[in-house]
């Protein structure tokens, strides 16, 4: 007699913490029930909301002078880390702001990802040099990913704006050249606008060129700043059917070289989706509130005041609440409502029940 | 192939083929993330307990021998689906063979 191994596993193919399809899975991928899981898939963790740009799409209208006056301190930093650890969350992304430039960033890095945590870390990549690049290869990341939203520098200055003019296109290139060079798995961010979604096809041959391993992309999200300047932003849906036809072919071109994935639907699709299906990770922001979903407004917990592991019982508990199914129901994707994703909202939730590991 | 093959498997021995491949034991089975691929793979007890015994540094044979006696089966059946396992997880670069030292 042999083991009963019938239907011994069951394969999920889909992207299903991050928001993003790849080329060849054009769809949202449901979740295992939430009460069936230990904790989140996936974390991301906000960690400073200062940044070096002012970008004009900026979905969490970080800047230079945009820090929240009560963002954690070390001893709290450390604390939140050792939590995602405790709870076996394999994976997360530290973003910002700007991560590079938050005074605990590579110790925080170094810790989750020496402690199991497969790590991601988002970056304009503009305060990357040589010895830079060594430090984060140190790390064994999952991956850098790099924003890079243009193949000219009128475009990609366009969007990356800094307090006295624009960031410079060929410093984040070379940036990717030296992430690259130092064995970092590197991978693109592109955000298509009006005037830079013709651009990607030039834009994947740049990145593809100087060793970049992953190309991500979608439709802008229409949140924080992008929200605001939306009407010059927003690609028309003629520019997004070039746009996806291009990365299309692209993907064909790069395959098994570069991998091409975007998420086609908009952000008020996925809502309604993950209202239903709710996805096994959040954001920590700044100041430790725990945010449903990037693109709304929604603070299930506060790590100062819960654990990890309170926070997640809580954010299980946030997708069933009233307002939330309201808004994500009234939400329409022209609705100034998304604009508001960053004027925060703090659900009142009844004290959950945390139930043991099994 | 076949019994030779067989043979210099169950002697082997599996690590997770790279630190972005986690495991974490869920309410209901197992689940493998492939970070690197963005993938995740849901098994069952049977999968768990032979993924368990192996990420303990168990041999494939010593696997099959534990779990023909967990399960009160005939070994040698046994240790032909841990293999076939494995080379399931192996197929999907989930795991990596390792000669027992
Ligand atoms: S989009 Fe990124 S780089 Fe630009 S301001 Fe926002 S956080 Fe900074």
């Amino acid at each position: 007699m042999s083991l009963p191994l019938d239907h011994w596993w069951i394969r999920f193919p889909l992207l299903r913490w991050r928001r993003g399809v790849s080329v060849e899975t054009e769809e949202l991928s449901e979740e295992p029930s939430l009460d069936d899981l230990t904790g989140p898939y996936y974390v991301a963790w906000w960690i400073t909301n200062r940044c070096n740009l002012l970008c004009v799409h900026c979905i969490n209208d970080s800047g230079p002078f945009h820090q929240f006056d009560n963002e954690l301190a070390g001893d709290e930093i450390e604390r939140v880390a050792r939590q995602i650890v405790e709870l076996g969350v394999p994976q997360g992304s530290i973003t910002g702001g700007e991560p590079l430039i938050h005074k605990d960033f590579f110790k925080v890095a170094g810790y989750l990802s020496d402690n199991g945590v497969s790590l991601n870390v988002e970056t304009d990549a503009q305060l990357i040099n040589r010895e830079t690049a060594r430090r984060i290869a140190r790390l064994n990341l999952r991956a850098m990913q790099v924003s890079v939203d243009g193949a000219t520098q009128s475009t990609y200055g366009l969007m990356r704006r800094t307090t006295t003019g624009s960031a410079e296109l060929s410093r984040v290139l070379d940036a990717i050249r030296m992430l690259a060079e130092e064995g970092v798995r590197v991978s693109v961010n592109f955000v298509p606008t009006r005037f830079s979604a013709n651009e990607v096809g030039q834009v994947i041959d740049a990145v593809a060129a100087l060793g970049a391993k992953t190309f991500y992309t979608g439709r802008i999200m229409r949140v924080g700043r992008a929200a605001m300047n939306w009407k010059w932003l927003a690609p028309t849906e003629a520019q997004y059917q070039g746009f996806f036809a291009t990365l299309n072919q692209k993907a064909k071109e790069y395959s098994g070289r570069v991998r091409i994935i975007y998420y086609p639907y908009t952000v008020t699709h996925e809502l309604k989706f993950r209202t239903e299906n709710p996805a096994a990770s959040f954001v920590i922001l700044p100041n430790g509130k725990v945010k449903m979903i990037a693109s709304m407004p929604f603070l299930c917990a506060d790590l100062r005041r819960h654990s990890l592991a309170e926070a997640w019982e809580r954010y299980k508990i946030a997708w069933k609440h009233p307002m939330v199914r309201e808004f994500s129901e009234k939400v329409k994707d022209d609705d100034p409502m998304l604009a508001s994703n960053n004027s925060f909202v703090e659900l009142d939730l009844e004290q959950p029940v945390i139930q043991s590991k099994v | 192939m076949g019994a030779d093959y067989q043979l210099s498997a169950a002697s082997s021995k599996v690590a997770l083929s790279n630190r972005h491949v986690k495991v974490r034991e869920e309410k209901r089975g197992t689940v493998i993330f492939d970070t690197l691929n963005e993938k995740v793979y849901t098994i069952n007890e049977t999968g768990a307990s032979i993924l368990k015994l192996l990420l303990s540094g168990n041999t494939l044979d010593d696997t099959a021998r534990i779990l023909a006696q967990d399960y009160n089966s005939d070994e040698a059946a046994v240790r032909s689906d841990v293999i076939q396992f494995v080379d399931e997880l192996a197929a999907r670069s989930l795991v990596d063979k390792v000669p027992a030292t």
